[in-house]
């Protein structure tokens, strides 16, 4: 029975701190959807020029959401302040401007975001594991506390 | 439609029912015409001017939020917008000496197409029912697209095809009659090239006639045996008989609108030589 209990806060711990490590996972996926938006758009900008509704990754996508409603931004935890009003402003103002400034505008965005990509996926490699052996540890030594 | 996009913009009620014409310039009073009669648009026995949030909130919705989809139209002429033809007015934008697109949009001028039915029977009657080729002159608003679309309402029996490049004629293919195929967004030239090889047409109507090329091209028509119908921008026969564009032989009939009581007004109808009839 006790060291079911062991196994049992163990596994609770690190389970945790699996989920709070999902962060990073969430933000790896939306810059990495983002850089796909951006560059459909761009794609479509310059050949197709079809309007943004019409993206074949818009109807689901995060990114298509954002641009329908901006504000929705804000509701996004995983995304730092500074982030947030940089993809605000982008995404208030895209749809505005003649193709040249649009095309303008989302290279300096896929730059941004390619960035931002790299940093996040580096740290999802770092810190799940290290949130996972934090969990661990963090059960193994509630277990030895109570025992 | 149109209502609610301009309702929408604007902020205030607009009555739209036959309403042609809506003009909205950046920092003066938004003008609104139905007919002939044109009125600023009131609220309150004040006018309402027009700002660039409304000018931007009418290209978002037009555009659907994609403006860089919509450019080479404008920069041709207009975008379609559930059958109103919206037009703007800004700093232009080339490349390669190319009217690509615009910038810093001061102005929009949405005109609202209306189908009206026997608006073109003077102009069936002087050409025969189509057997005769006729030129419809007359200035801007007078009428000459509106007569082209009921023309090609009023034949029954023959083979029509509408040459419609800028999409000004074509509203839906009840405005047009059972006897009308649409060749939409295709030059003229083109256009009735493609209708001379696959069609078999016996009347060819297309809108503005701007270029020689596209007059020698419409007298291999007349040389086909294939009537032709189109319009000119002009004030009077003069304007096109002096033109440089003008290929004697093409047109069996000159009609020159006025736009006094209203619009699709006969002032006069002329024969090939000139002479008035």
């Amino acid at each position: 029975m006790r060291y079911t209990l062991a196994i049992l806060i163990v596994l609770v711990t690190t389970y945790m701190s699996k989920i709070f490590s999902q962060k990073y996972v969430l933000r790896a996926k939306f810059f990495f959807n983002l850089q796909g938006f951006l560059t459909e758009l761009k794609r479509n900008i310059r050949v197709i020029k079809d309007p943004i509704s019409k993206l074949a990754l818009a109807e689901d996508s995060i990114p298509y959401r954002i641009f329908q409603s901006p504000n929705s931004i804000y509701e996004i935890e995983y995304l730092k302040e500074n982030e947030k009003e940089v993809l605000f402003q982008f995404f208030s103002n895209l749809g505005r401007y003649d193709s040249y400034m649009e095309e303008g505008r989302i290279t300096d965005m896929e730059e941004y975001c390619s960035k931002l990509l790299e940093v996040a996926e580096r740290e999802k490699t770092q810190k799940i594991p290290l949130y996972v052996k934090l969990g661990l540890a963090m059960g193994v030594s509630v277990v030895l506390i109570l025992m | 439609m149109i209502k609610s996009l301009l309702e929408n913009s604007i902020g205030i009620e607009i009555d739209t029912k036959n309403l042609t014409e809506v003009r909205v310039r950046k920092g003066l009073p938004i003008v609104l015409s139905y007919g002939v009669i044109m009125k600023t648009l009131n609220s309150h026995n004040k006018e309402i001017l027009g700002t660039s949030e409304i000018i931007s909130s009418i290209i978002a919705t037009v555009t659907e939020n994609s403006f860089y989809a919509f450019e080479d139209k404008f920069a041709r002429g207009f975008v379609d917008y559930q059958g109103a033809k919206i037009a703007i007015c800004g700093e232009g934008v080339y490349k390669n000496k190319q009217l690509i697109s615009f910038k810093n949009i001061t102005s929009l001028a949405i005109r609202i197409p209306r189908a009206v039915l026997g608006i073109a029977d003077k102009i069936v009657k002087a050409t025969e029912n189509g057997e005769l080729s006729c030129l419809i002159i007359g200035k801007t608003a007078t009428g000459k697209t509106t007569i082209l679309r009921d023309f090609a309402h009023s034949i029954k029996g023959k083979n029509i095809v509408v040459i419609d490049e800028r999409g000004e004629i074509y509203l839906g293919q009840k405005s047009l009659g059972e006897y009308a195929d649409i060749l939409e967004s295709v030059d003229k030239e083109t256009g009735i090239m493609l209708a001379i090889r696959g069609l078999n047409p016996d009347i060819i109507i297309c809108d503005e006639l701007y270029t020689y090329n596209e007059m020698k091209e419409m007298y291999r028509c007349k040389l086909a045996g294939i009537s032709v119908i189109s319009t000119y921008h002009g004030d009077n026969i003069q304007s096109i008989l002096n033109s440089k564009i003008f290929v004697e032989g093409v047109f069996d009939r000159f009609v020159v609108l006025e736009k006094t009581r209203g619009r699709g007004d006969v002032f006069a109808i002329y024969d090939n030589k000139g002479e008035r009839i």
